[in-house]
């Protein structure tokens, strides 16, 4: 059995000059072999290369979906609680959160990042952690939209239906968990798909404040192999996660297709 | 007994006057109708009453627990908790159903029952059950709110009303926005809540109606109870001009088939 290494190949090449008929033959097998062997020797080489960047994306991906879950789990029950708020009869309620509101989403989401990181070393001489800074400028930015979505659809719920729940003797907290809120998940199911899809994709712009998310590992891996190839297959990951996003709207849409607003 | 009384209720709506000083007297097992033109106020007044609009003076009183009084000429009303017991006394149908669109027909019986008089799964449900027998709908337990026609709607918000064994009940116009096919079901239903002496106020445009079901009409003008009586009283009167022009303009046919 030869072993691809520069003395196999020296001895196939003696072998040649011999220049037997015979040994001809056996030279050609021989050379097949080595070709062969040339071949697995650079798909291990090819694949190591891609392992080592494949390391780094896959880490990249569950910082991704932690940022993508933790920005769900803090921004949905504020964006209620700012929904509440801007519905307010009260001025001094409705007016800041309006205008909190107003710079959320009237600025980019990268500079918000960027001001949650660092203004507050500059001001208060406080570092805080890339991550905790990250989430919370997703937070504060999503719930500003989710607030938006959840106050179109409580506003959407027929006054009917609050009056009805009233002269029936449900509490304003039971009329709310029971009636109202069930009613608005529905309403508001396809904005808000949108907005799930996009914050899958804007987690790539926590790049900027250095975590080490997918787009950042795919950006060194494309760097590093002076490739495409990697930049290709984030592509690919973020459809098919925001298509698994999609897949979870679809399956909670027809869950509650049973009822019709009315 | 007095189930419902209130005195000298008024209630402006940003400076104009929907309620101008309305007294009535309900007792138990009185039916009493609730007549006059558009913009009279019989909603508004239904509303105070229901807890769903509040008043700008007056008392309103319900089997004996004030719901608000104006010791001062403004009103005054009584603590959270003593006012949600007044709301279970209370029951409304409302010309639009309001039913729970998330609910099915016998869900949207039983939830109050079960998260706001705590009672069992089981009793609400059979509860349920025969008030949608009594309303002809037994068939109709698992339909959804948009499965209904307009008429099954609004029996079974009659149902919903009733299943909390409220002490008097309000009728909004709860035939105003039906087929006039499909009133005379929901007339039909009011009509043996009245023969089983039920107390209630029921605002109607359906002058036959009202002279059928009623014990007394009441007939609202501008904010007022301007005229209070029998049915044949109110029918018979011949001193008001303004009386007369609004049931001279009343259709008087009736819409029950039965
Ligand atoms: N929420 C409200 N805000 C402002 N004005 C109101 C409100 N509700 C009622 N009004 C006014 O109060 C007056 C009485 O209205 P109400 O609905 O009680 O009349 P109604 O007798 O029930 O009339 P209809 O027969 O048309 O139902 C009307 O002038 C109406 O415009
Ligand atoms: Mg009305």
């Amino acid at each position: 059995m030869f072993l691809p290494c520069a003395r196999n190949w020296r001895i196939t090449y003696a072998i040649l000059a011999t220049a037997e008929e015979k040994s001809i033959e056996l030279c050609y097998t021989t050379i097949q072999w080595q070709i062969a062997l040339l071949a697995q020797n650079i798909w291990r080489k090819t694949m190591q290369k891609y392992m080592s960047m494949a390391g780094p994306m896959i880490d990249g991906c569950g910082k991704l979906l932690a940022i993508f879950f933790l920005t769900l789990a803090f921004s949905l029950p504020l964006g209620l609680l700012v929904a509440f708020g801007r519905m307010s009869k009260h001025k001094i309620i409705s007016t800041p959160i309006r205008i909190y509101q107003l710079v959320m989403r009237g600025t980019p989401l990268i500079l918000q990042l960027m001001v949650v990181f660092y203004a507050p070393s500059f001001l208060f001489k406080i570092r805080p952690s890339r991550f905790t800074a990250c989430i919370t400028a997703f937070v504060i930015n999503y719930a500003a939209y989710f607030a938006e979505i959840l106050r179109a659809g409580i506003e959407g719920i027929p006054q009917g239906q609050h009056e009805a729940a009233k002269a029936l003797g449900y509490t304003t907290w039971q009329k709310y968990t029971l009636i109202i809120i069930p009613q608005v998940t529905k309403r508001v199911l396809p904005p808000m798909g949108n907005e799930f899809m996009t914050l899958l994709k804007d987690t790539a712009l926590s790049t900027t404040i250095g975590i080490a998310e997918l787009f950042r590992a795919t950006s060194n891996a494309a760097i590093r192999m002076v490739s495409v190839a990697p930049y290709l297959a984030a592509g690919l990951i973020y459809f098919a996660l925001n298509s698994i996003v999609e897949k979870a709207f679809q399956i909670a849409e027809n869950k509650l297709g049973y009822y019709k607003i009315l | 007994m007095v189930v419902l009384d209130a005195k000298n209720v008024t209630k402006t709506f940003d400076g104009a006057i929907a309620l101008d000083s309305v007294s009535l007297s309900v007792a138990e097992g009185e039916a009493v109708a609730i007549i006059g033109p558009s913009g009279s106020g019989k909603s508004t007044l239904l509303r105070c009453f229901a807890q769903l609009v509040s008043i700008d003076s007056g008392e309103i009183t319900i089997c004996s627990k004030p719901m608000v009084t104006s010791p001062s000429g403004k009103a005054v009303y009584s603590p959270k908790d003593q006012l949600h017991e007044i709301q279970l006394m209370t029951g409304m149908v409302f010309q639009s159903f309001n039913l729970f669109s998330h609910f099915s027909v016998l869900e949207n019986i039983t939830n109050a029952q079960i998260h706001v008089l705590k009672r069992s799964k089981a009793e609400a449900e059979h509860i349920a059950i025969s008030l949608l027998d009594k309303v002809s709908l037994a068939d109709k337990a698992n339909a959804y709110p948009f499965q209904l026609s307009g008429g099954q709607a609004q029996r079974v918000s009659i149902a919903r009303a009733l299943a909390l064994s409220p002490k008097v009940l309000f009728f909004d116009e709860p035939t105003s926005a039906l087929d006039p096919e499909l009133s005379g079901e929901i007339l039909r239903v009011i009509k043996d809540l009245a023969q089983e002496s039920r107390t209630m106020i029921v605002v109607t445009h359906e002058m036959a109606f009202a002279r059928e079901i009623s014990d007394r009409i009441v007939f609202m003008e501008e904010g007022r109870a301007a005229i209070e009586g029998t049915p044949a009283q109110i029918f018979e009167n011949t001193s008001s001009p303004r009386l007369r022009r609004f049931l001279e303009g009343m259709d008087f046919s009736s819409n029950d088939k039965s």
